[in-house]
């Protein structure tokens, strides 16, 4: 074994310049692949992150198919109050109505909450773009999305009058412009639960329960607990929560996947054939080595060191190459003018993972010309046919 | 005693689609510590009948027994490991490894075959072919005759019984082949080993104990 490798390691050093390719296609495969799979990564965790920290709980609990709301909520509450390892819990209501300020009116959505409990759940209220937040006992403010501000014309501070699809018209201030980077963008009006409840007509009802439990990655068995302690059917987790989203982002997993594969296809064929062309040139070297005593496969094993020596050199340079090009795109993000800054994120896997890619990648290019290699007549070889 | 003995070998391959017997039918024995020259015309079999010998190829028909074991019998495996302990080979174009210093070309083959002491070994081998102050050269800054030495130095690192020669000479100056048959005679005295050298000239074939003739793949004397 020492002396194959001694070999392998021999020539690669007298073969620098034809080599350095190799070691190029490799560094830059593995670099794409670090690269392209942190950024990939890094927006889907920033996506998950952002739904996480706005619009849902680790559970939530929505009304029963064809009810619009979730009924005895009072009830619930303290039922939720009890379930060991329920941490908070935060209700919320929908409805819907319309916004003017001055002569410009638009359709809205209203999402009332309750500042105290919500603030324990999500992050919501402190998405501020301008203006200040929602206090828990503040029953005339509301907080508009920034691209409601934008249609209206209006700032934190103005005046607005909000029409409930009720009917009922009421005038509140605008404390604060929020912008999550999220759907609750377009045209949302945040406000206080009690009063949203007083001004819909509506008692001890809630459109949504969001939950937060002590381990997340327990709301399979939360979710069947909770569903028989509430006497409810309708509960999602965080999981199903951002499937949806999860799923379109398959699409672009797939397509990284894709350039993922393509590039490394493309780096296999380049590896393999340089290394052929280079046995193919070294045929009197194969010749003499299988004279002096070398077995077939200890001709193969020449080979294959070789190209495991380079390819551990090229996924060496490809890390660190892949590292820094990750963090840099980590400090410097994209910036998606509607979800904001979209950033990559660096995680070990990435190495390990693309490590392995790439070195699978480099057996399998050396296979054809390591066995062409130990597979060389001898008697031709030497005299260089 | 018969170290090598070689029993009606043909060999015929194809040359596109003509057939051609290089070999017809050979018989030769040779001695334990013999010096055989081996001589004949282009295209006599004088090399293939060589390569045979050192089980680089594998006759169509016939035996061939080293030191009482019939190598034909054995597979591809058993061959290279019989090359590396028991044959060395000099060819007419030196064949070093490009890569290696001199040093390293004699030191492979011993790694290979796991000798402890290679490190010394080599260093001495080069230094018995007069190459003492040329271990870190590379083949390329070696003269022919240098190179051939390297080769011999090459050939002598697993002791082999039987040393192979296909035309050590064929590509040095008159001065240079007879250093290198002095070195041959040397080995083969002090050391025993079996010599068998393929060779055009009739003054180096002079100088082994005795020579074999070979005409269109048989032996002619």
């Amino acid at each position: 074994m020492s002396a194959l490798l001694f070999y392998a390691k021999k020539d690669i050093e007298a073969n620098k310049k034809t080599f350095l390719f190799i070691i190029l296609a490799i560094s830059l495969v593995n670099a794409n692949i670090i690269i392209l799979n942190g950024t990939m990564d890094g927006m889907v965790n920033e996506f998950v992150d952002r739904t996480m920290e706005s619009t849902s709980g680790h559970l939530n609990v929505y009304p029963e198919v064809n009810d619009r709301y979730i009924e005895g909520l009072g009830i619930k509450e303290q039922k939720l109050n009890k379930i060991d390892g329920v941490v908070v819990f935060s209700p919320r209501l929908a409805a819907s109505g319309s916004l003017s300020y001055k002569d410009i009116s638009k359709p809205i959505k209203i999402m009332a909450l309750d500042p105290l409990k919500e603030n324990r759940v999500t992050l919501i209220l402190s998405k501020i773009d301008s203006g200040e937040t929602l206090n828990s006992d503040d029953r005339t403010g509301i907080l508009i999305s920034y691209k409601l501000a934008d249609e209206l014309k209006a700032k934190a501070g103005d005046d607005v009058n909000l029409l409930f699809e009720k009917g009922t018209l009421k005038v509140y201030r605008i404390r604060g412009i929020i912008r999550t980077g999220m759907e609750v963008d377009k045209n949302t009006v945040i406000m206080n639960f009690e009063e949203a409840s007083e001004q819909l007509g509506i008692n001890n009802m809630a459109s949504m329960i969001l939950i937060k439990i002590k381990d997340k990655t327990m709301a399979d068995y939360y979710k069947d607990k909770i569903s028989m302690e509430l006497e409810v059917s309708n509960i999602k987790t965080w999981k199903q929560e951002i499937e949806a989203f999860v799923s379109s982002m398959d699409t672009f997993k797939e397509i990284t996947a894709t350039i993922n594969i393509i590039g490394l296809f493309a780096a296999a064929v380049l590896v393999g054939v340089i290394l052929y062309i280079n046995i193919n040139h070294k045929k009197r070297q194969i010749g003499i080595m299988k004279a002096i005593g070398l077995k077939d496969s200890q001709v193969f094993s020449v080979y294959f060191f070789e190209a495991i020596l380079l390819g551990v050199i090229g996924i060496l340079i490809g890390s660190i190459i892949g590292y820094f090009g990750t963090k840099y795109l980590e400090a410097h993000p994209f910036i998606d003018p509607v979800t904001g800054p979209m950033g990559a994120r660096f995680g070990m896997y990435l190495l390990y993972d693309s490590s392995i890619v790439v070195i699978l990648t480099v057996i399998l290019a050396v296979m054809y010309p390591a066995i062409f290699a130990g597979r060389i007549n001898i008697i031709k070889a030497i005299w260089g046919e | 005693m018969e170290l090598i003995e070689v029993k009606d070998i043909r060999k015929t391959y194809m040359l596109g689609k003509v057939k051609v017997n290089a070999l017809n039918g050979i018989y030769a024995s040779i001695k334990k510590s013999e010096f055989v020259a081996i001589m004949g015309p282009s295209g006599s079999g004088k090399t293939t009948f060589l390569n045979h010998v050192g089980m680089l190829d594998v006759p169509t028909s016939g035996e061939i027994f080293l030191d009482g074991k019939d190598v034909t019998k054995m597979n591809g495996d058993e061959r290279a490991e019989y090359r590396l302990k028991h044959l060395g080979f000099i060819f007419q174009f030196f064949n070093l490894f490009n890569e290696l210093t001199a040093l390293e070309n004699v030191r492979f083959p011993m790694m290979l075959n796991k000798q402890p002491d290679y490190k010394e070994r080599s260093r001495k081998l080069l230094e018995l072919v007069g190459l003492g102050d040329r271990l870190n050269h590379l083949p390329s800054e070696l003269s022919g005759g240098q190179q051939q030495r390297v080769t011999i130095a090459r050939a002598l690192a697993n002791n082999p019984g039987i040393l192979l020669a296909d035309e050590p000479t064929g590509n040095l100056d008159t001065k240079s082949s007879k250093e290198i048959i002095e070195l041959f005679r040397k080995l083969n005295l002090e050391n025993g080993q079996t010599i068998l050298m393929v060779t055009h000239s009739q003054e180096i074939g002079a100088m082994a104990d005795r020579i074999i003739y070979f005409r269109d793949g048989m032996i002619e004397k």
